[in-house]
Parts: C-alpha cells; structure tokens; sequence
C-alpha cells in the first residue's frame, strides 16, 4: 500500500473524501487528508457536504424490485444455468457412466478396427468397373511397349551380331578356303562388308 | 488430473484415433528414385503426343486384384509397382536428329543419376536405352527410351520393384498393335490414378 507522507493540494484531497468517508483510505492518505482539512476550509466544507449527502441517502427507503420482475430474473436463471453448472450436474448424475462406457467401447473398437483394417477390396474403390478395365490394357499396353523395346534390342544384337562378327568371319573363312579349293593363292579378306549396318 | 478427468482425455484420445485418416499409398513421384520425367522434351511436345499413359498406385493394386485369377502372373508384377507411364511421340523427319540428341542427352543425365543402362539399341536409325535404377540391390524403377527408324519415340517409365526377366516373358504375350487399337483415344481423356 502507497504511504503518502508529503503535504497535498486541494485535487488530491478531493478525490480523498469519498475513501475517507467509507473509511477505506489508507492509513498514509489519512494522515495526509487530515493535515491538509486543518489548514483548507474549502475541502473541509466539501467533506462536510459530502458527509451530509451521503447520511440522506442512507436515511431514503429501500426500493423493492417488483415481484413479478424478481420471479422472472430467477426463472430464467433456474431455466438456464451456466454451461460449466449444467456439465457438473451431467457429470455427478450415475447416468454418465454406462453412456460413458458405451461410448469409450465404440470409440476403441473402431480404433482397432481402422488400425487392423485389411486393403479395400476391389469393390469397394470410387473406380468404376470400366476405369479399372481401361487403366488394365493401359497397363498392358505399356508393358507391350517394353516388350517391343526389348524385343527390338534382341533384332539389334542379332543384327550387329550377323553384320560385325558373323558375315567377317564368314567371308574370312570363304576368302581362305575359295582359293584353295580353286588351286589360287588365297587372298586377305577385306575388313568388315558394304552391308555393314553400322549406326 | 481426476480419474474424470483422465477419462475423458482417453475417450477424447480414443476418438481421435478412431476418427483419423488411414494413410493412403499415394506415391511422392519427386521422391521415388525410379521416377524419371519423360514429359519435359525439348523438341517434341503435345502436339506431337500420339499416346500417353499414366497409371499410379492405387490404381495398380485394384488392376492386380482385378486380374489376380485370370493372369496371376500380370498381378504380382502389378503389385510391386508405384507408377507407370508410357509417352508416344510422333517424329518428324526433321525432328529425328534433334530428338536422337535429346535421348542421347537424357541417356547420359540418367547414368550421371546413378542408373545402370541395361540394353543399348542401335539398329538402322534406331536409338534406345533401357535404365535400370537399383536400390539397395533391388529394381526400383525401369527407363525406357526408343526411337524408332520411322516416325515415332517412346518413353516408358516404371517406378517398383521390377524384374525385368518376368516382365519381358510377360511383354511377349502382349500385341502391341491390338493393345494400341484398344487404348487409342487414351489421349487427352485423363491418367488413370
């Protein structure tokens, strides 16, 4: 709590009186309040003024609220609790417990049943029949493509196999042999053929 | 915290846990080493696109299932796979050179990535390469490029654990040509995810 102990003016006093009078001023402003009502007439008229204002207050009959407007407040308080209220009273009512145990049952027995879920069969996918026979010679297709590719690479190892080793070594050998079997002098085969197919 | 209290929590738990999401297999093309985006050509572009196909995860697994008793074979090679996209392109003469460059490029990018090429073409004109992106000893995608001696470049892309040996047993009983009768008009209508 603030302590005041330094002289104040007549603002500061004034917004004093009213803790002052309710006896809510501390006890530093108290001090403070009380040297500064001895030695200023004006504060100690508007302390004097306010000390009489509030007594008449208090001195007026309560007013009550009217019955009907007091019974409505409380129905509607009766009729809508707060929802933190409402949810204590759910929780504490033995009702909770076997929804509670039915829920918790449901929750984890669907829990294990997505976690163990086998693959979607085929009928159960969003393809129709007619996509998934489409997307099938698709594959196909592309497989057939590959085929094609491999089956022209056995053509090229055949053909390279043929022109570079097959036809040099054939006409090597009929080079040698030709002569001799004519009674010529053989002759050196020339490298490689005009038909060589070189890419 | 009360008995209540802590009741609560658990069922609140419970709930949740119930209510949430299963994790659906959507694959993270970005993320899959075996991924390879084929539809950023330089010299071809959608004009030029005779056929593309797209076909990702959840829509794999149901056409494995879909066949699993008819062509068991095509089901297991179906299961292990994320993604598989084929773009046929349509080259022009003038075109050819500038494409057989750009797959040259590619070819080199992918090998810089850590793919192992399996297959080189080179036959009249033709180009292609066939990658191979092993993971952890394993086939975890397929890149395929061909260009072939005429008019047309194909580029094939599996994400999944490949073996290539069934694959191509189960490629030789495809006709190609039927195949291509009973998808034309694939363009333009949409991947099947």
């Amino acid at each position: 709590m603030r302590k005041r102990r330094e002289p104040i003016d007549c603002s500061s006093a004034e917004t004093l009186i009213e803790a002052y009078l309710d006896d809510e001023i501390a006890a530093g402003d108290r001090a403070a309040f009380e040297t500064h009502l001895a030695r200023c007439e004006s504060c100690t008229g508007d302390l004097a003024l306010a000390r009489r204002i509030q007594g008449e207050l208090r001195e007026l009959p309560p007013l009550a609220c009217p019955p009907a407007v007091s019974r409505k407040v409380l129905d509607h308080a009766a009729a809508h609790p707060p929802w933190s209220q409402r949810l204590r009273s759910w929780w504490s009512v033995k009702l909770w417990q076997p929804a509670f145990a039915l829920l918790l049952a449901a929750a984890l027995g669907v829990g294990y049943w997505r976690l163990s879920e086998p693959p979607p069969p085929p009928d159960a996918s969003p393809y129709s029949e007619a996509e998934i026979a489409r997307a099938e010679a698709e594959l196909k297709l592309a497989l057939a493509y590959l085929g094609d590719i491999s089956q022209k690479a056995s053509d090229s190892f055949g053909t390279e196999l043929g022109n570079r080793v097959l036809a040099p070594v054939g006409r090597s050998l009929a080079g040698a042999l030709l002569p001799q079997l004519q009674g010529e002098t053989p002759k050196p085969a020339a490298e490689g053929g005009s038909d060589r197919d070189v890419s | 915290m009360s008995p209540k209290t802590a009741l609560l929590a658990f069922l609140l738990l419970a709930a949740g846990l119930a209510g949430a999401p299963s994790a659906e297999a959507q694959p993270d093309l970005a993320g899959e080493p075996g991924f390879v985006d084929f539809s950023q050509q330089e010299t071809l572009g959608e004009d030029d696109l005779e056929i593309a196909i797209s076909v990702k995860d959840p829509m794999i697994k149901l056409v494995a299932e879909a066949t699993r008793e008819s062509d068991p074979v095509l089901a297991d090679i179906l299961d292990k796979l994320k993604v598989v996209e084929v773009l046929v392109y349509k080259v022009g003469e003038s075109q050819r050179a500038a494409v057989r460059g750009e797959i040259s490029e590619q070819a080199g990018a992918l090998e810089e990535l850590g793919w192992t090429e399996a297959i080189t073409i080179r036959m009249r004109g033709a180009r292609g390469h066939v990658f191979l992106r092993i993971v952890d000893d394993f086939p975890a995608g397929l890149a395929a490029m061909y260009l072939d001696g005429e008019n047309e470049a194909v580029f094939v892309n599996i994400v999944g654990q490949i073996d290539p040996a069934q694959v191509g047993r189960l490629a030789s009983k495809f006709n190609l040509d039927l195949l291509s009768q009973a998808v034309s008009g694939s363009l333009g209508s949409g991947d099947s995810e």
